[in-house]
């Protein structure tokens, strides 16, 4: 059999069973692409006109805005604002706590949140509870998931809170937030810590 | 039933469990792709606790959809006496207790906990034999299945139990005919060498064929 390219006359039964199984499958994915393409062109034309709005907006703020050149408790403190690309787990909660903080609207978004962190801290705890002497998959995978959603959560109140300036709070939580070994912000929350102290 | 939600509910006509999987094993095309959208707005509707990028949003739905897919057309799911079954790792079919989406969920979450972390699910029949069977419905063996059939359903198993690089170097050199030159300019970036990506085809194929070679001694095939 030749090394540069594959000659179909030499494969054997075997061979050529995997190669139409490997067509075939190709052929499903082939479809799912051409199936997703009308539907993808549509679905983005108003996330397109959305983006356009958005853009020109944030434009006019950076352009325009006479309070952009105050100073936020962010800005001194250094704390970058929750971006969705490490939301990988999060509720729907958290996706509205976002389009509040887009919104500037934080008072309703520490609510929110806090509201959202009492459910997930009871959630996790009865998971936790659930899971002693108890080993079983799904509820290994549930508590996992709440825990990175916990997490967000938490990180996304302690920068509301920062936001309040309720720093004696904020040290708290990120106590709480340092608990969990896998945090995704753990460098960061060290160095918030020290400097709230 | 799985129907279309939404603005244009009311006009596209809706098709049950059993239409849907009787369609998809003769290949009717039109089904699949009226499988896949409904399939796609179940799937978008009720995965939002586990949002992240769209792109891996949606090859999470792509990986569970093909699985489920492929399942039903080797008529590993299939339609017995006006019921959906399934069929076990010891060639027993039993009904399914879970609609088609609710299965596809149940794949998707799995993906995703691949995703989080970061392993491969060494089996998925396993996981759901437990979750979604009920022991009380257990229904003949059909022990006149095509030996032809069973071998398909191994090898897709197997190419689905493959990582992807490797599914993707085995269909670009064996189906696709490209050279590995071809293969190498397409993935420049993954692959560094022409030895290397020699290496990796070779080793992949050997590892595919080793894995259908026991699974078929396994069922005296």
């Amino acid at each position: 059999m030749s090394e540069e390219v594959f000659v179909r006359t030499e494969g054997d039964a075997l061979t050529m069973r995997i190669i139409e199984r490997l067509g075939e499958r190709q052929r499903k994915l082939d479809a799912m692409a051409a199936w997703e393409r009308p539907a993808r062109s549509i679905a983005l034309r108003p996330l397109l006109a959305a983006l356009a709005v958005a853009a020109c907006l944030a434009i006019t703020f950076v352009v325009v805005a006479p309070w952009k050149k105050t100073v936020s408790p962010w800005d001194e403190l250094g704390l970058e604002k929750p971006s969705v690309e490490y939301l990988r787990t999060a509720a729907p909660d958290l996706a509205e706590i976002q389009q509040l903080i887009a919104a500037q609207n934080y008072d309703v978004a520490i609510l929110k949140t806090e509201q959202a962190l009492q459910l997930s801290d009871r959630e996790l705890s009865i998971l936790t509870d659930a899971l002693v002497g108890n080993d079983d998959e799904m509820l290994l995978y549930e508590e996992e998931l709440e825990q990175l959603n916990n997490s967000q959560l938490r990180w996304t109140y302690i920068y509301l809170l920062v936001q309040s300036e309720e720093y004696a709070l904020a040290r708290m939580e990120l106590k709480k937030y340092l608990k969990w070994r896998d945090c995704p912000h753990r460098n960061e929350a060290k160095a918030l810590l020290k400097k709230l102290k | 039933m799985i129907g279309a939600t939404g603005f244009f509910a009311k006009k596209q006509r809706q098709y049950t469990d059993v239409e849907v999987v009787t369609a998809l094993g003769h290949r009717d095309h039109t089904m699949e792709e009226w499988f896949y959208h409904a399939a796609k707005r179940y799937y978008d509707e009720n995965f939002n606790q586990v949002f992240f990028d769209k792109d891996r949003k949606q090859e999470i739905f792509q990986t569970a959809f093909l699985k489920l897919w492929t399942e039903i057309e080797n008529r590993r799911i299939r339609v017995m006496d006006h019921v959906i079954c399934r069929q076990q790792s010891n060639g027993q079919y039993r009904p399914m207790t879970c609609a088609l989406t609710t299965f596809l969920m149940a794949f998707a979450r799995t993906e995703f906990r691949e995703l989080v972390r970061n392993t491969k699910e060494e089996s998925y029949g396993e996981l759901f034999e437990d979750a979604t069977f009920a022991d009380s419905m257990v229904t003949s063996f059909d022990k006149e299945e095509d030996i032809n059939e069973q071998k398909t359903r191994i090898v897709d198993e197997c190419i689905q139990g493959m990582s992807p690089t490797c599914v993707e170097i085995l269909t670009l050199f064996y189906y696709q005919g490209k050279k590995l030159d071809e293969i190498l300019e397409l993935r420049k970036d993954k692959n560094a060498s022409k030895n290397g990506l020699k290496t990796a085809k070779n080793k992949c194929m050997n590892t595919l064929r080793e894995r259908i070679t026991v699974q078929f001694e396994r069922f005296h095939l």
